[in-house]
């Protein structure tokens, strides 16, 4: 639940930002961001003892459930709705 | 495979090498960038105009239903994956919620326990190469609209150039508004589910 409060104050200087530019220069924070934060969940990862057989495993199958469970709400929301 | 993907399970596995190999003291460093990425994410959220080059008729019931559904599916699977998987319920429905964006959700669950965050960052990874793959693949045998739920949030950004070239101009459109919609919804979702 405390992520809500960056997200929220981010939000909060955002909106008023809304079509002034500088996005660009966000976007370009936020990939690099992300790139030092999957750095750490790595480095996090390694420092536990996990199978990463099952994890990949665990993952692909999750992948696969949710775009086929997305897949098939999708569709009947399609045919009710149209 | 995207050079951007492939770079990015680059960047994992070397940080796992490094946290297998050292085990570094890092402190409270992951937190803080986490609600770094957290906040600036707000800010371009916020930032973000509002549904930009959508017109009336694009805004049909069915496209305003589309990541509804996907969100409630995405969430189902998450559910039904912790009965198979063995994973607890919050952290599975977590990882649903995440719909394809790797880069929050994985980060986000690894602040409580790095290894369903690293199920949440591979699952959701392999969901966007999934999109990739399947969508130029299932375009044969499903209307391209209700396809684009497959990619979930990554449909309005990086699943979008494939989408657009194979579904079309229409089946691109309904993309976005799908990917913009799960993209406003999936930084609130997440936490709420981990509680």
């Amino acid at each position: 639940m405390n992520v809500l409060i960056p997200l929220l104050a981010g939000l909060a200087i955002g909106i008023p930002l809304r079509g002034r530019g500088g996005r660009k220069a966000i976007q370009r924070a936020v990939n690099a961001v992300v790139l030092a934060l999957i750095f750490l969940l790595g480095v996090r990862s390694g420092e536990v003892n996990m199978n990463l057989g099952w994890a990949t495993w665990a993952s692909f199958g999750i992948a696969v459930l949710t775009s086929a469970a997305s897949l098939a709400g999708a569709l009947a929301v399609w045919r009710w709705a149209r | 495979m995207r050079v951007y993907s492939l770079f990015v399970l680059i960047v994992l596995s070397a940080g796992f090498m490094v946290g297998r190999s050292f085990h570094p003291n890092l402190g409270d460093t992951y937190e803080l960038v986490l609600y770094a990425l957290v906040f600036l994410i707000g800010v371009d959220i916020g930032m973000e105009p509002v549904l930009p080059g959508s017109g009336r008729a694009q805004l049909a019931l069915p496209v305003l239903l589309l990541p509804m559904s996907t969100m409630a599916a995405s969430i189902a699977a998450g559910v039904l994956s912790a009965i198979l998987f063995g994973i607890p319920l919050k952290y599975a429905a977590a990882i649903g919620a995440g719909c394809g964006w790797y880069s929050y959700t994985g980060p986000l669950i690894a602040s409580y326990s790095a290894l369903y965050g690293t199920v949440g960052f591979l699952s959701n990874l392999f969901r966007e190469l999934l999109t990739i793959a399947a969508y130029p693949v299932l375009k044969k045998y499903v209307p391209p609209g209700p396809l684009v739920s497959i990619g979930g949030a990554t449909t309005m950004d990086t699943t979008l150039g494939i989408i657009r070239e194979a579904g079309g101009r229409e089946a691109g459109i309904v993309a976005f508004i799908h990917g913009f919609v799960l993209t406003m919804a999936v930084p609130f979702l997440v936490p709420l589910l981990l509680g």
